[in-house]
């Protein structure tokens, strides 16, 4: 099961001129979990500093923050907000996958298992989140063509 | 086979923190985000945060998570610099410039956390701008606080036009130099032939909407399309309509829209009685 040597270049890969080559690098799982990791986490890092600059803006006045949260629930940072979510839980998750690798009590064969099984726990807490932020949103359902008090239609 | 994998840099100080502020973040951060986002009533109405923002508990809460958050942060960033191995003098400088926003910013958050607006002040706000007691602008707001009520107003303009046309109904001057700020909003100027046909291919949807605003009142400010601008002419010409719907309400007026009739039942809300820009 030991794999030391990837294998020869891909077609792709050869078709590539050699600066694109990665020094003969090729991806996988792991490390699309460490490059993941550190975009959510810059993207994180800037979303923090974005909110407490926005939220001392907002502390002003009862006003201000009423006008805040309204430009929040603009579709576009509905969108953000989605984003947000999905890096929080990508970052959160393998954080604690890190964590796990790190003071390892298993072997290294099992991490790929741990990979997909975060992987699958990623992806079905993103599925649940998104019912509640979809929601709260203001975003009108695409099927609902005109909503009435009343239940009149 | 069978390597076991334990990493050689565990006695690192900063290795061994950011492992720490990682499990205690992962808690807090998913309380945070689920309390704002998640909660059945969406919560980041005015009072809710202003209530708990004036919570000592919860104050000590978010002074813990900024400085968590910050560190954490930072840190990380400061290992992504070290990973590409800069120079000695960039590497300092770069660090020394990120600690420095760290504390800029854990003092900013830790200034906000303290000094929230008080309570009594935030509901005084909303009472002055006639909100009902104990509530406030929700997500998705329960009450509009700056609203563009132009599709409304094509929607009014289209009901002013049938009630006109269906029960002889003549108050005055209509509410066309009103509508003619917005070139969109101009079916009470229309030709009847015209109009008619706009009305007609409307169809059912707009005669379902007919009844419910004649039986129910306008549109649940809570299930409104939310729009972006604000301008005191729509205001003033929604306020108008309404104005004429509750003077059709008090006379009795017949309304007939289609087959259907019934007496127009309008009841002006109370916040929006006293809010004319």
């Amino acid at each position: 099961m030991h794999h030391p040597d990837r294998g020869p270049r891909s077609a792709l890969q050869n078709a590539l001129p050699v600066q694109f080559l990665n020094g003969g690098y090729r991806y996988f799982t792991g490390s699309l979990a460490y490059v993941l990791h550190r975009v959510t986490g810059l993207a994180l890092i800037f979303f923090i500093f974005f909110h407490i600059l926005s939220i001392t803006k907002a502390q002003a006045t009862p006003e201000a923050y009423d006008l805040m949260i309204r430009r929040m629930q603009e579709p576009d940072f509905k969108i953000g907000e989605i984003l947000l979510f999905a890096g929080l839980l990508y970052h959160g998750l393998n954080g604690i996958r890190i964590v796990i690798v790190d003071f390892a009590w298993t072997r290294t064969t099992h991490h790929k298992r741990l990979w997909w099984g975060f992987a699958i726990l990623t992806a079905a807490l993103l599925a649940a989140g998104l019912i509640p932020l979809m929601l709260h949103s203001n975003v009108q359902p695409l099927l609902q063509q005109d909503v009435l008090p009343g239940g009149g239609n | 086979m069978a390597e076991h994998y334990i990493s050689t840099r565990a006695g690192q100080v900063q290795w061994i923190m950011q492992r720490v502020s990682a499990m205690l973040l992962v808690g807090m951060a998913g309380l945070h985000f689920a309390l704002q986002h998640f909660t059945s009533d969406a919560v980041s109405t005015g009072l809710t945060v202003a209530t708990r923002m004036n919570n000592p508990y919860w104050q000590a809460y978010y002074i813990v998570f900024i400085a968590l958050v910050m560190y954490h942060g930072i840190n990380g960033v400061v290992g992504i610099i070290r990973d590409y191995n800069p120079k000695r003098g960039l590497r300092v400088g770069a660090e020394f410039a990120l600690w420095a926003l760290a504390i800029f910013f854990i003092a900013l958050g830790i200034k906000n956390v303290v000094s929230p607006v008080p309570l009594g002040t935030v509901k005084e706000s909303y009472a002055a701008r006639g909100f009902p007691k104990g509530e406030s602008p929700g997500n998705p707001p329960t009450y509009a606080i700056a609203y563009d009520f132009r599709d409304e107003l094509r929607e009014l303009a289209l009901l002013e036009y049938y009630l006109e046309h269906h029960t002889n109904r003549n108050e005055g001057a209509p509410l066309s130099e009103v509508f003619n700020h917005d070139p969109a909003v101009r079916l009470t100027t229309m030709k009847p032939e015209d109009a008619d046909q706009r009305v007609a291919a409307s169809g059912e949807a707009f005669d379902r909407w007919a009844r419910n605003v004649i039986a129910l009142g306008p549109v649940d400010p809570q299930l409104r399309k939310r729009l972006t601008t604000f301008s005191s002419s729509y205001e003033f010409a929604l306020w108008a309509a309404h104005v004429r719907l509750s003077n059709a309400t008090l006379r009795g007026d017949q309304a007939t829209v289609g087959r259907w009739s019934t007496t127009v039942d309008f009841k002006l809300p109370a916040y929006r009685a006293t809010e004319l820009h």
